[in-house]
């Protein structure tokens, strides 16, 4: 099915094997966001995890007395939301820049995909770590300000 | 032709030949040592005496003989004659009206002639040439000064120091270089020989003797011996590239244990070329906007010698001397074909404390060799390089940031090529190499500055019609021809736009020659952004891609937030070509992306930042390794440069 053959093409699952994909193709919608639309917010109880199919989104922190801050922008075939692989409350808002498609991943159902077959919950987490400690990377460059006047 | 001897009580006669309508320089004894000095009669040379000389320890002492040359080598050396500790090299005044004027001052010739000069110490004579005559460039007041030096009369040693090494540097004990008369010393007085037509006719008024059989045995004998004892004690044939093999070595920072970071070494080396050139004035002339600006020797072994504005490359003693020793040994081979190091020992002497030389570079001897680039032929074409700046009238100026503006430049120069720089300055300020953002269709040079410093800020306040000094354009510019054929991917990050604008506009104006063009820019903010217009000029064209993105911005910027590296991924085209300039880090962690994207070291092009205070490899301050950032590049091909984003170098 077109679902699983597209996720295969995704950078983020093209190792897993079919099986593994149809699984995690039962647990997927396509969703699309128009510009501006507030996918989540700060604060909001745990969600679903998402992978961009095409558009960009902004990842926002409130910042008291300075308005929103933006942390990253992602695009094309990047995982957003990673929090809900947690449970957790969702640590940045989610914006979309312009009309956005979305692959949506209902995350109870991920979880359970993930405890009936650990070695897919084992390849899905490492990427969400991969993710995950990618972005911390990319957080502490951002942190050294580079650019800043010397 | 065989040697005559000049019997001991003629000593007179030559030193007053010598010393006709000339200034005599000769050993003389003072404040404790045989130091070079200005000598118009032979009882000022120091007879009888001699030297002994351990790591850290100078003593004179009685010979208990005759000997005028019966001494090693002093603190001082002959460097200091050609390439004064200070000197004024132009004045500079700015008036009211924003018009400024640069006058050379260049030294006056005083025919000098030389007695008792060593073998290492004319070897280090001919590495000094190699720098000031016969690089990239000729320095008109060392060139002066060598062309007065009109007569050397060389005395070969016969009295080594323990801390001496010349036979395995190969620069003594016998004189092969340099000299018009080589002369030996034995007891009943001096056997020469002439070595040029000007010594021939020294000589001819000289009141000779032809030499014993027995005197041409003794003076042989002396120099086998002196061989002999500065032989044997450090191997160099390979060791330039096997220092750069063994730059992790516990031994370095078992030696800056022990370094005070001093700078007597450099100080008392006759090869040591770095300096520092600055402003002078008292306080009421820099108010008046003239000042001197001068050049002095500067030693590694500061903090000043490689720091930038906010950046020290090299802040430990440790650093420094790995600098110092990989420069002495291993960076002098790759950038001037001859090594550094002449073997006189004086560093080792004169190290309070205590550091001998021969024995920390012996630990590198059986290091795995790691090879250098080689070094440019010697040119005896070199440009004169008068370090005086032309003066060139502002244009335009125009605001792009809150602390960055461009200044467009009406300048004489020749015009410079995509990635070249050109040094500014303004009286009582300073100089700065500065990268060339632009050349305009008529000729105009366009210069993007940031204001970090006091001469930066101060070009940040000129107005059009106001006038600054330049220099150049210089250094190896962006490899265009190397992107035929290929995309080209260019990565900017903050003010490094400026350096590869020029590069941009040639490439996309020539879609036909280059083909496809993508461009990443990275900026702090969005309003830390340069040459917006521009680069959405550029990213409406069919064949370019501009992609921007920032580190930090708020809701309203509706572009990427996110660092250069990371934006990279995914967005690279396989085959592409790219050149990369931003700070020193990002450029770092680019490349590492860059390579995962599968461009290739051989594939990257970058451009590096360090002291350049003379942009033509007289004053040794950009040095990265092997390289003279100044000559060498500023653009390097990724793989030139292994050391590249290592820490201290």
């Amino acid at each position: 099915m077109q679902i699983s053959d597209e996720l295969a093409q995704l950078p983020a699952f093209a190792g897993l094997d079919s099986a593994a994909r149809d699984a995690l193709a039962e647990t997927v919608t396509a969703r699309t966001l128009a510009c501006d639309e507030v996918l989540f917010a700060e604060g909001d109880p745990p969600g679903d995890l998402y992978v961009i199919r095409r558009g960009h989104v902004q990842l926002t922190r409130r910042f008291d007395g300075r308005g929103d801050v933006v942390v990253a922008t992602l695009a094309d075939g990047e995982l957003l939301g990673w929090t809900g692989l947690l449970r957790r409350t969702r640590v940045a808002g989610a914006r979309a820049l312009e009309e956005t498609t979305l692959w949506c991943f209902r995350a109870s159902s991920l979880l359970e995909v993930c405890e009936r077959d650990p070695r897919v919950g084992y390849r899905i987490m490492s990427l969400a770590f991969e993710e995950v400690a990618d972005r911390l990377h990319a957080t502490r460059l951002q942190l050294l300000d580079v650019y800043g006047s010397r | 032709m065989s040697p005559r001897l000049l019997p001991r009580a003629s000593y007179d006669v030559l030193v007053a030949k010598l010393a006709e309508d000339r200034e005599l320089l000769a050993p003389r004894v003072r404040d404790g040592a045989i130091v070079w000095g200005v000598v118009d009669d032979a009882s000022q040379l120091p007879v009888g005496v001699g030297d002994t000389q351990t790591a850290g320890r100078y003593r004179l002492r009685e010979r208990g003989d005759e000997r005028a040359f019966g001494y090693a080598v002093g603190p001082s050396s002959l460097k200091a004659t050609l390439f004064p500790p200070h000197e004024t090299l132009y004045r500079a005044e700015r008036r009211a009206d924003g018009k400024v004027g640069f006058v050379k001052v260049a030294p006056s010739p005083t025919p000098r002639a030389v007695l008792g000069a060593r073998a290492c110490e004319l070897s280090a004579l001919a590495v000094q040439d190699r720098v000031f005559l016969h690089g990239a460039a000729k320095e008109p007041r060392y060139a002066t000064r060598r062309e007065s030096l009109e007569l050397v009369v060389a005395v070969q040693c016969g009295a080594p120091a323990e801390t001496c090494f010349c036979a395995d540097t190969q620069t003594g004990p016998r004189v092969t270089e340099g000299a018009d008369v080589v002369a030996t010393e034995v007891d009943a007085g001096l056997l020469l020989e002439a070595r040029s037509p000007r010594g021939a006719t020294l000589l001819d008024a000289l009141p000779l003797r032809p030499a014993s059989d027995d005197e041409r045995a003794a003076a042989e004998a002396e120099l086998e011996d002196a061989e002999r004892a500065t032989s044997g004690r450090l191997n160099v044939d390979t060791l330039h590239e096997r220092l750069y093999g063994a730059l992790d070595h516990p031994r370095w920072d078992d030696v800056a244990a022990r370094c005070l970071s001093c700078g007597n070494c450099t100080s008392v080396c006759p090869t040591c070329f770095c300096s520092q050139a600055e402003e002078e004035a008292p306080i009421a002339d820099a108010l008046e906007g003239r000042s001197d600006r001068t050049r002095r020797w500067e030693s590694c072994f500061t903090k000043e010698h490689g720091a930038m504005a906010g950046h020290d490359p090299r802040p430990t003693t440790k650093d420094r001397y790995r600098q110092w020793l990989t420069h002495k040994l291993g960076g002098w081979v790759a950038q001037l074909g001859a090594s550094g190091c002449v073997g006189c020992g004086r560093c080792t002497t004169w190290c309070p404390a205590g550091i001998d030389f021969v024995t920390e570079a012996k630990t590198f001897e059986e290091m795995p060799r790691s090879p250098l680039p080689s070094a440019p032929a010697p040119r005896d074409d070199a440009p004169e390089e008068t370090w005086v700046p032309r003066v060139a009238s502002i244009r335009a100026v125009r605001e792009e940031t809150s602390d960055v503006v461009t200044l467009v430049i009406r300048d004489d120069g020749a015009r410079p090529r995509p990635g070249q720089f050109l040094q500014l300055s303004l009286p009582a300020f300073g100089e700065a190499p500065i990268s060339v953002s632009g050349v305009t269709d008529d000729g105009e040079v366009e210069l993007t500055i940031r204001g970090v410093g006091a001469l930066t800020r101060a070009l940040g306040t000129l107005r059009c019609g106001d006038e600054l000094g330049v220099r150049g354009p210089y250094g190896r510019p962006w490899p265009l021809d190397a992107l035929e054929g290929h995309t080209s991917v260019f990565v900017a990050g903050g003010l490094g736009l400026a350096p590869l604008r020029q590069a941009l506009r040639t490439v996309i104006a020539n879609p036909s020659r280059f083909g496809e063009v993508r461009l990443f820019v990275g900026a702090r903010t969005p309003d830390a952004r340069l040459y917006v217009d521009e680069l959405e000029r550029w990213n409406a064209l069919p064949h370019v891609q501009v992609l921007q993105t920032v580190d930090h911005a708020d809701t309203g910027w509706r572009g990427h937030v996110g660092v250069v590296p990371r934006w990279l991924r995914g967005r690279v085209p396989p085959g592409a070509r790219a050149l990369v300039c931003g700070p020193e880090i990002m450029m770092r962690f680019t490349s590492d992306a860059l390579r995962a994207e599968g461009i290739g070291d051989d594939a990257q092009w970058l451009t590096l930042e360090r002291h350049m205070k003379c942009a033509v490899g007289f004053c040794g301050r950009c040095q990265l390794g092997p390289h003279l950032i100044c000559r060498d590049g500023p653009v390097f091909r990724r793989d030139e440069l292994p050391l590249f984003g290592r820490e201290g170098f």
